[in-house]
């Protein structure tokens, strides 16, 4: 049986050439390389999609649209009118993380085909992602209400009493959103590829056994494939509940009532 | 959607109950109070998620009362 944990392996692509900045590795992995490829790849297709802006949209610029109106309709609900100077960033983030999750599931390290790598199931990725989210809500809270900004830790229409053990509690919810936010990505992801893996390799397993083996392999596919149905619907939903909590700490910068 | 709205409700939940007890888990390891400290402050934190989650949902209510005026308008426009 292949190894399930195989696929999260990071591999150098560039090791003939060695690239260290102050100590640091910086080589080119496969990581990276599938990161670009999804960059790369919601850029020509937004491109493409949208170079013939027709009054009727064919498929291409439906599909398009459709995933500017779905971000932007999310920015608009969760952050207000205020909202629009983030939308960039938050489909950036969005159309990342969806990516990373969906490129993931394709089919590959068959019939030639290159190995896939899902760079969302790598903390140190959700984790940057989480932390560019976190950091934009302090400075821009910070630009857009000054030293107001620290009112955020005190809740309105408690008593003052309360406020010396309610104030570290807000502190401390506030200061591990980056960590739930990203770990919950990253596990999903992990967990998910991981299962998914593990699952499917039984019936390599059967088949190799031979005999009943053979005719009974098939069982733990089936189940595969219900399983990479639910993987592909945790994918939408992972990129999805990522992008809207980014919105929804994002409000804390624009607005402050609390 | 205006589920969306309430998004957070659960998440900042779960954030409060561990971060009340996360400071309960400190007081007892610095003060022989164990495991007082972690257990009153758990409640403490229940108790005040719980009161968040109330003001968040009343919020999230009467918000999405006027954004649904919001879309009457888109209408007629």
């Amino acid at each position: 049986v292949a190894n399930p944990v195989e696929q999260f392996v990071i591999k150098s692509l560039s090791e003939k050439t060695e690239l260290t900045f102050m100590g640091v590795d910086l080589s080119y992995t496969n990581s990276a390389l599938w990161m670009t490829i999804g960059a790369v790849f919601i850029t020509v297709f937004l491109t493409f999609a949208m170079k013939k802006k027709e009054m009727v949209p064919g498929r291409l610029q439906m599909t398009a649209e459709l995933l500017y109106e779905f971000v932007a309709k999310m920015v608009k609900d969760n952050i207000g009118p205020k909202g629009r100077a983030f939308f960039p960033f938050v489909f950036t983030i969005f159309i990342f993380v969806l990516m990373g999750n969906l490129l993931g599931l394709l089919p590959g390290g068959i019939f030639g085909l290159p190995k896939v790598f899902t760079y969302t199931s790598h903390l140190a990725v959700t984790g940057a992602l989480a932390l560019t989210v976190f950091f934009a809500v302090i400075i821009f809270g910070f630009i857009n209400h000054g030293l107001k900004f620290f009112s955020m830790f005190v809740p309105s229409g408690v008593p003052w009493w309360i406020l010396p053990i309610i104030i570290p509690i807000e502190l401390i919810s506030f200061f591990v959103r980056p960590i739930t936010l990203s770990v919950r990505l990253f596990a999903n992801m992990m967990a998910g590829h991981l299962m998914l893996k593990i699952i499917m390799g039984f019936s390599v397993a059967a088949a190799g056994t031979g005999g009943l083996g053979v005719a009974l392999g098939f069982l733990p596919t089936i189940a595969g494939l219900g399983l990479l149905m639910f993987e592909l619907l945790v994918a939408l939903i992972q990129a999805y509940v990522f992008a809207i909590l980014s919105c929804v700490y994002l409000k804390d910068a624009v607005d402050l009532h609390h | 959607m205006e589920t969306d709205r309430g998004a957070n409700t659960g998440y900042s939940f779960m954030a409060t109950v561990i971060a009340a007890g996360i400071i309960g888990y400190i007081i007892d390891k610095y003060f022989p109070t164990a495991p007082w400290g972690l257990l009153g402050f758990l409640v403490i934190g229940i108790v005040y998620a719980t009161y968040k989650a109330q003001m968040a949902m009343q919020e999230t209510s009467s918000s999405s009362a006027s954004h649904s005026d919001d879309k009457k308008d888109d209408k007629k426009a």
